[in-house]
């Protein structure tokens, strides 16, 4: 397994309160996998996600395991830790604008963990930088690499920072909500070129999403969670046919599509 | 005069950028009659918007009128009492309501505010709207940042009714909430025009949430409008490519990116880009 996590639990302390986020998860991407995990907000995705890479306050109480590519990342040291985060895994955010810094160059921010982490020469991460670029279907990737995130609409600026999450040749990718924020068409274009890299490269993918119908359509396996806790697992397939556990399906029933109205009350629960 | 809340028409604007314009509205025209709800969809940057945005004010229109209930709004109104009037007339919800509340008032008070600064009588209103989006009486001495996503929407939703407006335009209102309290909040959408005549102009890119609260639809791209009709019709039997295209990009059984990609590379190449 390529990603491992085994009976997460996860315990924030503030002002005295414990406020468990996330409650024994459980779950594992193989290599060439595209899993997803769907749920609301406050369900823990977020976390889990951002657990893998141990990028969780201090103060918070972490027990059970977590396993990327063999190693144990909550009981990593500190340059196992670095190994990880730079050529194992790689994090890609909804918002793209917060992601790059909006006062230096594309190039910069996408050769950076290659120049000043993994010590490439500036020439060689450019020459880098311009594939990458190429392999996200960027057009004229020399010109985009002079300029700043501003100049780039939000669908060319998602797929740099795919290119950039690339750069360290990770074995996992972790979206989180990376395409949400796309048009529909924008992101079926992010969602194809994200599909051929993960075939290529034996990539595989934690999509953490909240559109169910994009989570059956794309992955191979679905997580649900609720309040900290893996509900349910089901073959994307089988996500709005096969639900079993009660909550998946009350969810499932608010899902908006064309031509079905969901039986909601409009009274706050 | 009209039997129509809002009536638009011949609306144009253009936005100067580098040495050239970019047309971000271009002859639109569409009416809503009461309790009528009309939904605007199209990909970012397709001028969705810029039209809510001349609704309220906040752009002022090239060319073109707008009437609420028979009477045109100016196109640049000067002075606190037309702007406060124009305001009265349309009221528009954002995406983000925390962006939208002022933090440093409770629910009661942005009410009370509200209708002080419009003139309109009655704290005594606040419980009874405070219950007509569905929130707690106790609801009414919380701040933004004691609510939820779904109830801020909610009090933002309540602040506008508090003014009695003819228009309502939401612009990606309940793009950033949960499917479970979307739904509830369009379900109260639903009730709010039924019971009070409010006429809804829904702004979003999502076509599944429009195909849920709205009669009709304009389906526009850079600018233009090139579909409209009622919501059924045009999602089940779209007659423009673009449309059909907007509907094969929604994730669904047997959706796959690679087709959709096809589609926009022929879109494309039908109106020449």
């Amino acid at each position: 397994m390529l990603l491992d996590i085994d009976n997460l639990s996860l315990t924030i302390t503030t002002n005295g309160i414990s406020h468990q986020i996330l409650d024994k998860v459980s779950l594992s991407v193989d290599a060439g996998e595209v899993v997803g995990l769907v749920g609301e907000s406050g369900s823990g995705k977020s976390t889990t996600a951002r657990a893998v890479l141990k990028l969780y306050p201090e103060t918070a109480a972490v027990g059970g395991s977590i396993t990327v590519g063999g190693t144990e990342v909550l009981s990593a040291s500190k340059d196992e830790l670095h190994r990880v985060r730079s050529s194992e895994a790689a994090l890609i955010h909804q918002d793209p604008r917060a992601a790059l810094n909006p006062v230096r160059r594309i190039g910069d921010s996408l050769t950076e963990r290659l120049v000043h982490v993994l010590g490439v020469s500036r020439a060689d991460a450019a020459a880098a930088g311009l594939e990458l670029l190429a392999a996200v279907g960027i057009r004229q990737p020399e010109e985009r690499m002079r300029q700043y995130p501003h100049e780039l609409s939000g669908g060319m600026l998602q797929r740099v920072v795919i290119a950039a999450a690339l750069t360290g040749q990770p074995k996992l990718l972790l979206a989180d909500e990376a395409t949400s924020a796309l048009d529909v068409t924008t992101q079926a274009e992010v969602l194809a070129i994200l599909r051929d890299l993960q075939e290529q490269r034996g990539l595989g993918v934690l999509l953490i999403t909240h559109d169910l119908h994009l989570a059956a359509a794309y992955c191979d396996r679905v997580y649900v969670m609720y309040r900290g806790q893996i509900v349910e697992e089901l073959r994307g397939n089988d996500l709005f046919h096969g639900a079993q556990h009660e909550y998946t399906r009350r969810l499932l029933s608010a899902v908006p599509a064309i031509g079905h109205l969901p039986k909601t009350e409009s009274r706050a629960s | 005069m009209s039997e129509h809340v809002l009536e638009v028409d011949g609306l144009q604007k253009a936005f100067r950028v580098g040495a050239g314009n970019v047309v971000a509205c271009n002859n639109v025209s569409f009416a809503i009659p009461p309790g009528g709800s009309m939904g605007l969809v199209g990909e970012s940057g397709s001028g969705k918007s810029t039209i809510a945005r001349m609704l309220v004010g906040l752009e002022t229109p090239d060319a073109g009128t707008i009437h609420v209930r028979g009477r045109q709004l100016g196109t640049r109104e000067r002075g606190r009492a037309a702007r406060l009037r124009r305001a009265k007339e349309i009221q528009m919800v954002f995406q983000d309501p925390y962006g939208s509340l002022d933090r440093r008032l409770t629910v009661a008070q942005c009410l009370d505010q509200a209708m002080r600064l419009h003139g309109v009588s009655g704290s005594s209103r606040i419980a009874g709207l405070l219950d007509q989006v569905g929130l707690l009486a106790k609801h009414g001495d919380s701040k933004p940042h004691q609510l939820s996503g779904g109830q801020r929407q909610r009090a933002a939703i309540a602040r506008c009714l508090a003014i009695e407006p003819s228009v309502m335009v939401l612009d990606e209102a309940v793009s950033a909430l949960d499917v479970s309290v979307q739904a509830q909040i369009l379900a109260l959408l639903n009730e709010i025009r039924a019971s009070s005549g409010i006429a809804l102009l829904f702004v979003s890119h999502d076509l599944a949430v429009v195909s849920e609260v709205t009669d009709d639809v304009l389906v526009m791209y850079r600018g233009s409008i090139l579909e409209q009709g009622p919501t059924g019709r045009v999602l089940n039997a779209p007659e423009h490519s673009y449309t059909k295209l907007l509907i094969s990009s929604m994730p669904g059984p047997g959706w796959d990116p690679k087709n959709v990609l096809e589609r926009r590379a022929a879109f494309l190449a039908e109106v020449g880009v």
